[in-house]
């Protein structure tokens, strides 16, 4: 049974003590589609990120209200197991954060983690993945090699592939190329497209251009509210809010 | 992962087994972690709290074999007039005596108050002769009478009354019938408690079945009140009780009955009644599971198997005079204001070296070390210092200043030691302290003309007091701590250190050899609740200058 | 004027490392002529202590080096796991209020002198001891289980910062993977801090094997090889700190050849420790 939208967000309130961080955001996530969230600085479109897939429990004293539906179910209830819904929806983050071992070994992290212990099984998924992500010419010789001895381009892809290797329905990305140099960041973006075909993508990004490049559908973020969301091409080039225009053409932020 | 049948659903998330099996796991790992926390902490609570409690209340379980309630006079025979009384000066403390003490203290055995009263005063005993000291003698040595050759004769009760009463430390004995001369005087008589409960040998060594280890002096009571009827009831052997009394009209009977029972005594209906002591031995030797009592002097002389009576005292273990008090007699006696006081020395010499030394090595290395290789070196130094056994520092505090330099066993020798010891811990607080005081202070202070001497001693280390004070009062916790390398630098006399070469016992020392030579456990527990209070004491100080520290700089 | 400060500090700090230098001078000079008397073969592998013995004396102190290690190695066992685990607690487990607490308690545990340890063991450990496997009470057990209370301080601080400094996006790499909170702290971030962890546990032995006071009140003091857990025995420490009040003449000298070897341990674990943190910063 399919759901209209893949997540549906309905009247999300966040506050980390008494600061409220998000304020009644209301948007719906597609499947298959590239979800772009703009905005400047500190305008909590990385915090909704974490709300997506529970990160922010890491955080204490976080209260939120309001509902998240995941294909209609409703992901911060009280029977919803964590690890199950990490399963589904899978984050890259800002800076690449490879684990001290081996390339095989951070790509098999989820793998086993999940109980996958058969080596045949895991060199299938580990070559799958990293293929997916583009990586496979660069690192096919040195699976056992750390994975601290890659560039910053090749570990943030590896870090792509060992999230694709849990096989999630969802990629969250929290500005997965701020930390990379031009060509990596081509080669990331190139990768995206790709993806997209298979996977349901949130991408957070600061960089306007990189939204309007790769996305379907971007929402516009300003001060913890969710000011305006639709099909890039119309925000971008027909924004209905005076703000969401101003932020566009580079006002400010 | 893709959902699989032998999913359960919940809350709308399919929740697989394995994960179901990941959850499970974490639980038990974070209850073992619990348990684990659990265990430190409970380690604690249970060590300080055991050495607090002995050392402020000490349970003493006393086992005599002789009860422990006594009688004021001492019957000879019928005639009252014959009575004895012993009678010590007003000094002494103490209120009774056993039979083996009283004679002790006349035969010169015990010549010292200490062991009995914990007064350091010498004994001085006083006679009297005639009948009345033939009667003495026969009631209270077992065999042949002997009194200490400095025993002074008197002559009469007055004249005994007087010079127990004068003579500090001494004792007397006099005749019942002048006790009322007594009141205003300086002088008390003593309850000597000479009476001791006989068994036969089965009850407290049995082929079959518990030995009884020791009585109460209620259970006592209670067998001779008929209460019981078996042995197995006390916890013994299975036993049938056989009671022996002295016939009616008996000295030992009459006392007996006196001393033990506050209210009228009946006797129960299957006791037998023996006449003398010897007919007493042979009833307790036919019947197994027979108890009688009898004159401890007597149980000596007749060979009878004695049951232990225990009593309780609780009473007040560390206290404001054990800490006023000095130490005497090995430190069997008295209390322990000298080491208290001699360890306050230690710590005021060791800071006065230590100290300065210590910050100083500290300025230095962070204001004006720069990062090269000998300043690594230097730093490698300091933490490995602080890595070294303090045996073998005191090894090195005895070769070079007790042997090589010749200062000899004492203050100066042991502070000089403990100084080395605690260097890293000074020099790693102030260290930090320094570290932490702002740059900006530093360069203010430069920018208005002051040279970098004068900015580290009139800003940077004023600002750092806190810290440097937190690491001085931890480099003190370890001082007072630490035993090993005193023992053999600062020596183990525990009088008051005259001067900077005497031999002073500290009170770490002081425990170890209290526990050593088995001397005293309850002043054992009282030295470690003291040292336990210090070390409290030390933690809540810096805690709270630590927190002051965390206010000053954020 | 200020070179002339400068000077002085550096000569105070310069304190620590002359103390180092002059202890080893002084201690070696101190006991190597032991050697020329007896070989150093004898020493370390005879287990016949006869210091006193006029006719035959005997100086090895085999005994000493097994009895100093087992009582070690039974504090590491009993020891580390608690420590280990309490850290692990205290850094990703415990609440604000209990984790401040739990820190009191383990500060005040690292203060609490040897010799009340040593006392404590004496008359409720041994005690205990004695009931449940006779004898007296004195023996490799008793010392190890107070010795594994004394190093929980060392272990639990120095692995509990290892723990925390564990950067906090490997954590949530790991999490975001879908990983529980217990397999993240086993699969990732106790990896990360092992060499902190070992570090600990070095650091952590270093203190068992010098410790003298306690073990010297509850080891039992036998002078022979151990049997069982319930041997009465005789450490390095314990052979230095009693003999040493009363030993003349080449027994003193044997003293002080025991005590080269117990720096020389001490010091191969410093250097040991060095290794590893300098690896570990790579």
């Amino acid at each position: 049974m399919q759901t209209k939208h893949k997540i549906t967000v309905e009247k999300l309130n966040l506050f980390y003590g008494d600061f409220q961080a998000l304020k009644n955001v209301d948007i719906n996530i597609d499947f298959n589609k590239i979800t772009a969230l703009i905005g400047p600085s500190g305008c909590g479109k990385t915090t909704f990120l974490k709300t997506l897939n529970r990160m922010n429990d890491l955080i204490t004293g976080v209260s939120i209200n309001g509902q998240i539906l995941y294909e209609g179910i409703d992901i911060y209830n009280g029977n919803c197991d964590v690890i199950e819904l990490r399963k589904k929806i899978g984050m890259v983050f800002q800076k690449p954060n490879p684990f001290p071992m081996s390339v095989y070994d951070n790509i098999a992290y989820g793998p086993r983690v999940h109980g996958i212990k058969d080596k045949k099984s895991l060199d299938e998924i580990v070559e799958k993945s990293i293929k997916r992500a583009a990586l496979w010419d660069e690192v096919k010789d040195r699976l056992r090699k750390p994975a601290l001895g890659l560039s910053g381009g090749q570990q943030q892809r590896l870090c792509i592939a060992r999230v694709l290797a849990v096989e999630p329905e969802v990629v969250l990305m929290d500005e997965p190329t701020s930390a990379l140099d031009p060509i990596s960041t081509g080669k990331i973006e190139d990768l995206l497209d790709e993806l997209k075909l298979n996977y349901t993508i949130v991408i957070v990004t600061h960089n306007m251009q990189q939204a309007g490049r790769i996305s379907d559908t971007t929402a516009f973020f300003l001060n913890g509210i969710m000011l305006e969301a639709g099909p890039t091409d119309e925000i971008f080039y027909k924004p209905k809010n005076k703000r969401t225009e101003d932020y566009i053409s580079g006002r400010f932020g | 992962m893709k959902q699989d049948e032998n999913t359960v659903k919940r809350g709308g998330f399919a929740l697989s087994p394995h994960t179901r099996k990941v959850r499970l796991a974490e639980t038990t790992a974070k209850l073992t972690l619990w348990i684990a926390a659990g265990i430190t902490m409970g380690t604690l609570f249970i060590i300080i709290g055991y050495i607090l409690f002995r050392g402020f209340v000490s349970d003493l379980r006393i086992q005599h074999e002789v009860l422990p309630v006594g009688s004021k006079v001492l019957a000879y025979e019928q005639n009252v007039k014959d009575d004895i009384v012993v009678i010590a000066n007003g000094d002494i403390r103490a209120t009774e005596l056993t039979i083996t003490e009283v004679t002790e203290l006349f035969n010169g055995e015990i010549d010292n108050w200490g062991e009995i009263s914990e007064q350091d005063i010498d004994v001085r005993v006083f006679l009297q002769d005639g009948n009345i000291r033939e009667e003495f003698e026969r009631v209270v040595f077992p065999d042949t009478p002997q009194f200490v050759e400095t025993a002074v004769v008197a002559d009469g009760d007055i004249q005994i009354i007087d010079s127990v009463a004068n003579t500090r430390g001494s004792i007397g004995f006099i005749s019942a019938a002048n006790v009322e001369l007594l009141s205003n005087t300086n002088s008390h008589a003593l309850y000597v408690r000479r009476i001791s409960v006989a068994v036969n040998i089965e009850v407290l060594n049995p082929t079959n079945g518990i030995r009884l280890r020791y009585l109460t002096g209620e259970q006592i009571e209670n067998i001779f009140l008929g209460k019981y009827r078996n042995w197995s009831e006390l916890g013994a052997a299975d036993l049938p009780i056989e009671i022996a009394v002295f016939s009616e009209g008996s000295l030992v009977r009459s006392e007996f009955e006196s001393v033990l029972f506050k209210s009228e005594y009946i006797l129960p209906d299957n006791a037998s009644v023996v006449a003398n002591p010897s007919e007493l031995a042979q009833f307790l030797v036919q019947n197994p599971g027979a108890i009688g009592y009898v004159y401890y002097n007597d149980a000596i002389v007749y060979d009878l198997s004695l049951v232990y009576i225990e009593r309780r005292e609780t009473q007040l273990n560390l206290d404001p005079a054990f800490i006023l008090e000095a130490p005497r007699r090995a430190g069997r006696v008295g209390g322990i204001s000298t080491i208290i006081l001699n360890t306050l020395f230690m710590i005021f010499l060791t800071l006065l070296l230590a100290g300065p030394i210590g910050v100083a090595a500290a300025v230095y290395l962070t204001e004006y070390a720069k990062q090269n290789r000998m300043n690594e070196i230097l730093r490698f130094g300091t933490e490995t210092l602080a890595g070294i056994p303090s045996i073998i520092f005191g090894l090195f505090g005895f070769i070079l200043f007790v042997m090589y330099l010749d200062i000899g066993v004492g203050l100066l020798s042991g502070t000089l030691t403990i100084t080395f010891m605690i260097l890293p811990t000074i020099i790693r607080a102030s260290e930090e302290a320094i570290k932490s005081v702002p740059q900006a202070m530093r360069e203010s202070s430069l920018a208005l003309g002051a040279t970098k001497w004068q900015t580290v001693v009139r800003v940077v280390v004023p600002a750092a007091i806190p810290g440097i004070m937190t690491g001085l009062i931890l480099a003190i916790g370890r001082a007072v701590g630490e035993t090993a390398a005193l023992l053999f630098t600062m020596g183990s006399d525990y009088r008051l250190a005259r001067d900077f070469l005497s031999s002073a016992r500290v009170l770490s020392v002081h425990l170890y050899i209290l526990v050593r030579e088995g001397i005293s456990f309850e002043r054992a527990f009282a030295t470690g609740t003291i040292l336990i209070i210090i070390i409290l004491l030390i933690n809540f100080v810096t805690n709270k200058l630590i927190g002051r520290m965390v206010r000053m700089h954020g | 004027m200020e070179g002339a400060v400068e000077k002085l500090l550096f000569m105070c700090a310069m304190v620590s490392i002359l103390t180092i230098i002059f202890i080893s001078i002084f201690i070696f000079m101190a006991g190597i002529p032991l050697f020329e008397e007896v070989s150093i073969i004898e020493f370390l592998f005879s287990d016949r202590w006869r210091p006193t013995d006029n006719q035959n004396p005997g100086f090895g102190i085999l005994a000493f080096i097994v009895a100093s290690i087992l009582v070690t190695a039974g504090a590491l066992v009993i020891g580390v796991p608690i420590g280990l685990a309490t850290a692990i607690h205290l850094a990703e487990i415990a609440g604000e209020r209990s984790s401040r607490f739990l820190k009191s308690v383990v500060e005040i545990l690292a203060g609490i002198p040897s010799v009340v340890y040593g006392f404590f063991g004496t008359v409720l450990l041994a005690p205990i001891n004695r009931m449940i496997f006779g004898g007296t009470g004195f023996n490799i057990l008793t010392a190890s289980i107070i010795l594994a209370i004394m190093i929980l301080p060392t272990v639990i601080s120095l692995s509990e910062v290892s723990i925390k400094s564990v950067s906090k996006d490997l954590k949530a790499a790991s999490l975001a993977l879908g990983a529980s909170h217990w397999q993240t702290i086993i699969r990732v971030i106790l990896p990360a801090a092992s060499s902190g962890i070992i570090t600990a546990v070095v650091l952590g032995t270093g203190r068992a094997v010098g410790e003298t006071m306690a073990v010297l009140m509850v080891a039992g003091n036998a002078a022979m090889m151990p049997e069982a857990v319930t041997s009465m025995v005789r450490t390095l420490t314990m052979s230095i700190a009693g003999d040493m009040g009363y030993a003349a003449g080449i027994h003193r000298t044997a003293l002080f050849a025991t005590s080269i070897v117990l720096f020389l341990f001490v010091m191969a674990l410093n250097v040991f420790i060095k290794i590893i943190t300098r690896k570990g910063r790579i």
